[in-house]
């Protein structure tokens, strides 16, 4: 039996499941919507990121991740859950990857992988109500209770990032190498194109951007602090001043597509605490 | 140079008349007044106006709005920018449907509010 949102409520309020932080908003007529988490981790960054502290988790087009959910669970031996994503972020071209069920006994955080099928980046915020969990009542108590690997799980772990695949854009790439396996003539495409590959479909900005992202990690070794240009796939000048930075791209390459960017592990941030700009972008 | 307060803010609002180029292309230029908004870190346009003007972007930056509310991902784009007679170039991002004035832009000037006269003035810049 599904439960329904008051047998939700009910549930956490008598303590017989456990949902840390719970919220009524996040209380769908029967789920639970489920928060991005303190911590994700993307293929093609290759750390953990601390989404709390960055305040935002951007998927880019074809990246693989890993999100924490906010909320510690705490099931008892005769509910499990199923979970999916939110319709909203299935439409933007997100898939979930998620086992069967969240077995009964289960305690801890779930850790949802995603794979971003769109061409665009998907932004979540944190805190953003992103996927939904359907709560089962059981017609008696199991046997035995959830004590496999992830149980009291509530971080990302080494564990976990071993698991996951070695190319950063999975779907793509599967594509070309079955491609080149039926072409030898492909052969050549796939050795040179693939470990660079950005989605042609993009602007230019936003191949350049893509590029950065790509280069951070190498780049933080010897020019951490600085801004660096990226133009036409590669990083063509650095230095520390952002404006005259550009101004000399501009003056050396002409006013055309380039990305200036902030060789950092940060986010570039900026405040505009005016109640004239709060609208959230898509 | 003297600039009145926009009256159609309650209470009226400080405001430069600012005119805003494509630093490649001058012919591509507008002008408008902008708000005086100390609490932005950096200068505010519509995106029809970036568009309008041609601007290339140059970088994304997250926004933050009150109380550290994340407000989402805004590209960034550099302008030129014309306050009583003096050129700046300047980094604006694409976000809101009003023209502000960002300290970026604002910290270049020396600026004098005369509330109850409702008039802002210019008195030098850096």
């Amino acid at each position: 039996m599904i439960l329904v949102d008051q047998e939700i409520e009910k549930a956490v309020e008598t303590g017989e499941i456990e949902i840390t932080d719970f919220s009524k908003e996040c209380l769908q007529p029967a789920s639970y919507d489920l928060r991005v988490g303190e911590e994700g981790y993307l293929l093609s960054g290759g750390k953990i990121i601390n989404i709390q502290n960055e305040s935002f988790f951007d998927i880019q087009s074809g990246d693989f991740a890993l999100i924490l959910a906010h909320e510690k669970l705490r099931l008892p031996t005769n509910m499990l859950g199923r979970f999916g994503l939110r319709s909203l972020y299935a439409r933007k071209g997100l898939l979930a990857t998620a086992g069967p069920q969240v077995d009964p006994g289960f305690e801890g955080k779930l850790v949802i992988g995603v794979v971003n099928f769109s061409s665009q980046n998907v932004h979540l915020p944190y805190l953003e109500p992103f996927c939904t969990l359907e709560l089962n009542r059981l017609s008696r108590h199991s046997v035995t209770s959830y004590s496999g690997q992830y149980q009291n799980q509530e971080h990302l772990t080494d564990d976990l990032i071993k698991l996951m695949p070695k190319e950063p854009f999975p779907l793509a790439v599967m594509l070309i190498r079955q491609l080149a396996a039926a072409s030898p003539s492909l052969q050549h495409f796939e050795a040179s194109i693939l470990p660079r590959m950005i989605p042609q479909e993009l602007s230019v900005f936003e191949q350049e951007k893509a590029v950065f992202l790509h280069l951070k990690q190498e780049l933080l070794k010897e020019h951490r602090g600085q801004y660096v240009v990226i133009r036409g796939g590669k990083a063509v000048l650095f230095g520390t001043n952002k404006m005259e930075l550009a101004k000399q791209a501009y003056q050396k390459f002409g006013y055309g597509p380039i990305y200036v960017g902030l060789v950092s592990e940060e986010y570039e941030s900026v405040h505009i605490s005016t109640p004239r700009v709060t609208r959230r972008m898509e | 140079m003297s600039y009145q307060y926009k009256n159609d803010c309650n209470p009226p609002a400080p405001v430069l008349r600012i005119t805003i180029r494509n630093m490649s292309d001058n012919a591509r230029q507008i002008i408008g007044d902008a708000l005086i908004d100390t609490g932005a870190d950096i200068t505010c346009l519509p995106r029809v106006i970036v568009r309008t003007l041609g601007g290339e972007p140059v970088s994304t930056y997250n926004v933050v709005g009150i109380d550290n509310a994340h407000v989402g991902p805004a590209n960034s784009y550099f302008l030129e920018f014309e306050i009583a007679s003096i050129k700046k170039l300047a980094e604006v991002i694409a976000i809101g449907d009003e023209l502000i004035l960002g300290r970026n832009l604002i910290n270049e000037f020396i600026i004098q509010l005369d509330g109850p006269g409702k008039i802002t003035n210019i008195l030098k810049s850096e």
